[in-house]
């Protein structure tokens, strides 16, 4: 099945055509440009190069978050607006789900962690196995304390992926010792080729997903949100 | 685009999700528009990222309810129309990233609107004849700019404001007088109670060097002022006719350089767009006053002057005649100009 997948939620911007067996083409683009301007640019040359008529696509698979807010966004709404205009089911992948794909046959715990700013890292915990991997923790925000204790506690080996390795790469490794792994750089990347084998997953078990069923997964309210909520604790403590 | 010309237009540069379907730049077939009033009012005022996760989530049906109203199709559309500036980026962004992602799938043409611009062809919506050249006054709360427009795409800015838009200090004015928000309609609704002649705040940048600038940081000041003023002195703040007078003012300087403008450029016709086009008493003096050089002012109806989508696709149509189309690298531009 002709899927078009789309991921926008980190610093990369990436597109990428397949099917369920085979990755015909996959675009990336690693630099501080606005996504705003970079991604449709891409949509529209992947197709062209290789020779597919956007009429061809069956479906589009793009992450929902964590991640940037804006770029999150900026994701969504493109891939609503192509399932709109084509008339094609779209689903929603977490972003981690889809990075945790790349280091699919570790032999141990897979930890993808992304920049959430604030000291914090968007993280989940899985295990490597021959199916994939297997969800252990779900997605959340967390501090580095709070997750490298955590993880200190289990006796397997780490893999790390994500564009917070290089902020948070020597805590880590003081916490886990000799259990520490990284990916390399290359497989530590968000890219679309993942959120198309994540997408074409989840499509196969639970079927095509209804029209305006995506739904965008920041993990954080607003600050203005967090901040009245904040008060009202504070009021009634 | 001979004959029959369908134009989707699509606004999200600040709280309102709209989506409009308007045939050949001047018939509104459908007008959608989601207000998010009831998400912020809250916190007090516009939160930018509540507002461009509201857009996000209704985008996508606020467009079916505009074709569903308007009885067309996708595919009976000739083009796609977004404000793409100013406005807030996060949510311009759902805006222009929708209708690129729209125009792409559908095989048409995309025009990036300037939401200001937008403002000014909500008067092609109104069934008027509009001969070009036209001096044009665009006032709301994020703008007060007078224009002189010589065709579709040749604007020409004659004067703007140098501190505050005049909608801005309405709804300061309201704020002080505890009215709520917005601050427009409910001051011009009070100021019919009042008694303009009771109080008297400053006309600002009314003499020669002024030229067509405006300034209404003044005003503002002045009000809050003789509020505490009447406070001090324990009589009872007479909110009627404080908002009359303050109205009275900002129409006066309105009204007064809209003339000025009318004087040194002659046209036949003068358009009033912005959220306070909707303001009475602005367009009845505008009307009144205008009339003695013969020139005859057109504003659009109520729900035409605040933000909508129809007049974002009513500029799109003209924009696209004129070949004015985006390309697929189009940025929301937050602080864009004429
Ligand atoms: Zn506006």
């Amino acid at each position: 099945m002709l899927m078009l997948a789309l991921d926008t939620t980190t610093l990369t911007c990436s597109v990428a055509l397949g099917d369920g067996e085979k990755l015909w083409a996959e675009y990336l683009l690693n630099i501080k440009k606005t996504h705003s301007q970079r991604l449709m640019p891409l949509i529209v040359s992947l197709l062209q190069d290789s020779g597919v008529r956007k009429e061809q696509l069956k479906g589009l698979s793009v992450t929902v978050g964590p991640g940037s807010f804006t770029g999150i966004r900026i994701g969504l709404a493109t891939a609503q607006g192509l399932s709109q205009g084509l008339g094609i089911p779209v689903v929603g992948v977490m972003t981690l789900d889809a990075l945790a794909q790349a280091a699919a046959f570790f032999d141990g715990l897979i930890c993808p962690i992304l920049d959430a700013r604030k000291g914090q890292v968007y993280t989940a915990l899985y295990r490597g196995g021959p199916d994939g991997p297997v969800m252990l923790k779900q997605a959340a925000a967390e501090s580095l304390e709070e997750f490298s204790a955590r993880l200190a506690e289990r006796s397997e080996n780490v893999i790390f992926l994500g564009d917070a390795i290089g902020n948070f790469r020597n805590n880590l490794k003081s916490a886990l010792g000799e259990r520490y792994r990284e990916a390399p750089p290359s497989l530590s990347l968000n890219r679309a080729s993942l959120v198309l084998l994540q997408g074409q997953k989840i499509w196969l078990e639970q079927g095509p997903p209804p029209p305006y069923s995506l739904k965008p997964f920041y993990i954080r309210l607003s600050e203005a949100e967090r901040r009245l909520l904040e008060r009202r604790g504070g009021g009634e403590s | 685009m001979p004959g029959k010309s369908l134009i989707l237009g699509l606004e999200t540069s600040c709280d309102d999700t709209a989506a409009a379907v308007v045939l050949n730049g001047r018939s509104v077939l459908s007008n959608v528009v989601s207000s998010q009033d009831s998400f912020h009012r809250r916190f007090g005022g516009v939160v930018p990222e509540i507002a461009s996760r509201r857009h996000l989530e209704i985008i996508g049906p606020v467009i079916d309810e505009a074709l569903g109203k308007a009885g067309v199709n996708f595919a009976d559309l000739d083009g796609i129309a977004a404000s793409h500036g100013p406005g807030l980026v996060g949510s311009l962004l759902v805006g222009v990233s929708t209708a690129k992602a729209l125009a792409f799938s559908l095989d048409l043409p995309l025009a990036a609107v300037n939401h200001l611009e937008g403002h000014i062809y909500a008067n092609f919506l109104t069934g008027a004849t509009i001969s070009f050249p036209v001096l044009c006054l665009v006032v709301s709360g994020g703008h007060t700019s007078l224009l002189y427009m010589e065709g579709h795409g040749s604007i020409e800015l004659l004067g703007i404001t140098r501190d505050d838009a005049a909608g801005e200090v309405f709804d300061k004015v309201a704020r002080t007088l505890q009215l709520g928000f917005p601050g427009g309609p409910l001051i011009d609704r009070l100021a019919q109670q009042g008694e303009a002649g009771s109080f008297y705040f400053p006309r600002a940048l009314m003499s020669e060097e002024g030229g067509l600038d405006f300034s209404f940081s003044g005003v503002k000041t002045a009000v809050l002022n003789c509020v505490l003023r009447e406070k001090e002195a324990g009589k009872p703040i007479k909110n009627a006719d404080i908002a009359a007078a303050f109205q009275d003012a900002v129409v006066d300087v309105l009204v007064e350089k809209s003339f000025l403008a009318a004087r040194k450029r002659k046209t036949r016709h003068f358009l009033l767009a912005g959220g306070v086009a909707a303001n009475t008493e602005l367009r009845r003096r505008l009307r009144r006053k205008m009339q003695e050089e013969g020139v005859e002012v057109i504003c659009p109806p109520v729900e035409l002057c605040t933000d909508n989508a129809a007049m974002i696709a009513s500029a799109g149509y003209f924009y696209l005649r004129q070949g004015r189309t985006a390309s697929w690298d189009l940025n929301a531009v937050p602080d864009l100009r004429f």
